[in-house]
């Protein structure tokens, strides 16, 4: 009878707690942080969720507000719906370049001080402003924040490690070896674009690459498995091929000669190998000798290239590709906590060691 | 009493590492990370080692004895003079036992459940400990084996952050950086506070006493050492020094494909095991009292015991107050793990010279 009793108990308990009826939640899917022209309120929050309309509808409401900060523009957004408002859903967070250049780091710890927002939130930043990218209107395409989730998902999965959540952005922030990139996003023809990564200077960013730049930086990349490699390359005098290859990437390692306290070179080794899927040449790519051509123009060409992107790299002060990391294992905790890290980045002569195998030249010879 | 069952060394070794592992686990690793620096999971050897002499002072009070228990040996002083150590002891792991308890339910309240009243939640935990403290400590040792079983698999989801996880955020740097050796050592040390409890019932361990004492403390530690292994590799140093509950978030970053932030589930899982913190230490304080009080009445006691938890509970108002109540009583508690076994060890030796003595005559 007694713990009869206690069961029974225990089991009311648990319905005291707090009630959520979904009917009346707002789940926000996504948000969005600009800079506004308002000098009081100098932070626009644009946050979008799902609701469903009177005549039974699946729509999305997008509401946009001007605050001091994150969550006291999320009190005036209270302001302005019937629902109850819950980050729980957040999958997505946009930031607008301007606020990206001011840094995110304000914006990102209220984010992660949230209980309720999970580090897995996906993080991305917006060419322009963040809130045109929330605010527009995709036909035959519900809600922009899965969407967005679901393209960051997939650029994930094309191996283009771009997937930064907050848990890795704040982790590459605060580690002294590598920098944080994000991937950007744009508004074109109505419809969202990835358009390159941004290259984050602690929580600032610096610089835009271009996909095609893009490319080159997630080969560097450690997380790289695989990839395909699409280019025009010189074939002979005057004549250019575009070529396709898909390829593995066998072997990925960065090394530095532990030699000096302040190492002053470094050398990146990947090694791929990779089945052409498309030549517009005309030698014949099945042959032999062909394929070694081919290995050696591409090889060349990832070094030539690799090497204008680090250098446009060093040059930003940013080191996505976590070099320094390396750098700090070959050092003594004091040298390297005396260590001026951007500037001994700078100065570094960072070589880039290709290896390009063809593995075959597809179904047709 | 009736003769009482005794316990397998498994049963030991499990009741060990449950009582020891409660609710620092979720912050350990930022502990550790504060008191040693970089790599400072390689800091819990020496932790490890500390209790493990903890523990063989334990086990030599009870070979020296020949396999009396810690009343037996008491039995010799007045009552008078044992009350107010006894009080003082029971007092001490009266509270460690409930603000282990009040620890996680303001956790669980701050990350979950913003708007739930702290008592539901204590009275949950208080009337499932209630049932478990009624029974004798072998009923007590069962359940643990079956919640153990209940909880163990928790370690497995370790492997959902090995993509994540890189050696070279390690760094090869060894205990530098902000490092507190004695203060956060000490801290360190609270989190594999448990094991004091053991010398009231290692008389009661079937056979292998010191063997099953050290198999529990080692099961902790391997666990702590993961646990804290992964968040070192897991986090940047910083990062994790920042992270007020790296463990919770470790959690929090699990996805399963069709369920998102199971972080919710797994923590309440692992209230069973703050549950059973609580539940020793309660278990602590009932025999130490029933010595005192040998008339009172078992069942008395406990309910007696359950309710000053309860009012005591409410005492501090917030994490902060707490945290202060926490590292003090746990310092209390750590000089009893070790006051309490050389005290018992002077007293065996004293009665054996006296004995000797007095056989000489």
């Amino acid at each position: 009878m007694n713990k009869l009793f206690s069961i029974i108990l225990i089991l009311i308990l648990t319905g005291c707690a707090e009630q959520k009826i979904i009917d009346d939640l707002a789940l926000i899917n996504a948000v969005s942080y600009d800079v506004s022209d308002n000098e009081k309120n100098p932070l626009r929050l644009t946050v979008t969720f799902p609701i469903i309309t009177k005549d039974g509808k699946y729509d999305r409401k997008t509401i946009s507000v001007e605050g001091k900060s994150s969550k006291e523009a999320r009190e005036k957004v209270r302001l302005e719906t019937n629902l109850k408002l819950e980050s729980g859903q957040m999958r997505v967070s946009l930031f607008g370049h301007e606020l990206a250049k001011q840094g995110l780091l304000p914006t990102l710890l209220s984010l992660a001080r949230d209980p309720s927002v999970g580090t897995r939130a996906k993080l991305a930043l917006a060419e322009d402003e963040a809130s045109d990218i929330l605010m527009l209107q995709i036909k035959n395409e519900g809600q922009n924040a899965t969407y967005l989730e679901q393209f960051l998902t997939k650029l994930n999965r094309e191996n283009l490690r771009t997937n930064y959540n907050i848990y890795q952005f704040l982790r590459d922030y605060y580690d002294d070896g590598i920098d944080p990139i994000l991937p950007v996003f744009k508004v074109e023809k109505n419809n969202i674009t990835y358009n390159g990564i941004g290259l984050f200077h602690a929580d600032k960013v610096v610089g835009i690459l271009k996909p095609a730049e893009a490319r080159y930086l997630f080969l560097f990349r450690e997380e790289m498995k695989e990839g395909s490699f699409i280019d025009q390359i010189d074939v002979g005098e005057d004549e250019k091929a575009t070529i396709m290859l898909n390829y593995e990437l066998k072997d990925h390692k960065i090394e530095i000669p532990s030699t000096s306290t302040n190492p002053k070179k470094a050398s990146i080794y990947i090694e791929l190998i990779g089945d052409v899927i498309e030549y517009t040449g005309r030698e014949e790519i099945s042959d032999t000798k062909v394929q070694k051509k081919i290995e050696t123009i591409i090889t060349k060409k990832i070094n030539r290239e690799g090497k204008k992107l680090i250098v446009k790299l060093q040059k930003l002060q940013v080191d996505p590709l976590g070099i320094r990391r390396y750098v700090r294992n070959k050092m003594d905790y004091k040298e390297w906590k005396a260590l001026d890290k951007y500037q001994s980045y700078q100065d570094m002569d960072i070589k880039i060691h290709a290896k390009v195998i063809v593995n075959s030249s597809g179904k047709w010879k | 009493m009736t003769m009482k069952e005794k316990l397998s060394p498994f049963q030991a070794s499990i009741l060990i590492y449950l009582t020891q592992s409660g609710v620092t686990l979720f912050y350990l690793p930022r502990l550790v990370a504060e008191a040693f620096g970089t790599n400072g999971w390689i800091g819990h050897f020496i932790i490890y080692f500390v209790v493990n002499i903890n523990l063989v002072l334990i086990w030599l009070v009870f070979k020296l004895s020949k396999g009396k228990s810690m009343f037996e040996i008491i039995a010799i002083l007045p009552k008078w003079m044992t009350l107010p150590f006894n009080f003082v002891i029971a007092s001490v792991w009266t509270l460690l036992g409930a603000m282990v308890t009040v620890k996680f339910s303001m956790i669980l309240k701050v990350l979950f459940y913003n708007n739930v009243s702290l008592v539901y939640f204590l009275s949950m935990a208080y009337i499932l400990s209630y049932m478990l403290l009624k029974k004798d400590l072998y009923q007590i040792a069962k359940a643990t084996v079956v919640l153990f079983y209940f909880t163990v698999w928790t370690v497995f989801l370790l492997a959902f952050h090995l993509p994540e996880f890189s050696f070279i955020r390690l760094t090869p740097f060894i205990f530098k950086g902000d490092t507190d050796m004695l203060n956060g050592g000490v801290s360190v040390f609270t989190a594999f506070l448990g094991y004091e409890l053991s010398i009231l019932y290692i008389h009661r361990i079937e056979r292998k006493q010191l063997k099953s004492l050290i198999a529990g403390n080692s099961l902790t530690t391997v666990i702590y050492l993961g646990v804290t292994f992964v968040c070192f590799g897991f986090f940047s140093f910083k990062q994790l020094v920042s992270e007020m509950y790296p463990v919770v978030t470790l959690l929090g970053y699990i996805s399963f494909p069709v369920l998102e932030r199971v972080e919710s589930f797994t923590f309440s899982v692992f209230g069973i095991k703050v549950m059973l913190t609580t539940v020793m230490y309660l278990w602590g304080t009932k025999e130490l009292l029933q010595y005192q009080f040998k008339r009172a009445k078992s069942s008395y006691l406990v309910t007696v015991i359950i309710l000053i938890s309860f009012v005591v509970s409410f005492i501090p108002k917030v994490l902060k107050d707490l945290d202060e109540w926490l590292k003090y009583i746990s310092y209390a508690c750590t000089a009893v793990a070790f006051l309490l076994p050389i005290f018992l060890l002077i007293t065996v030796v004293s009665t054996k010279i006296m004995n000797r003595e007095s056989a000489n005559e």
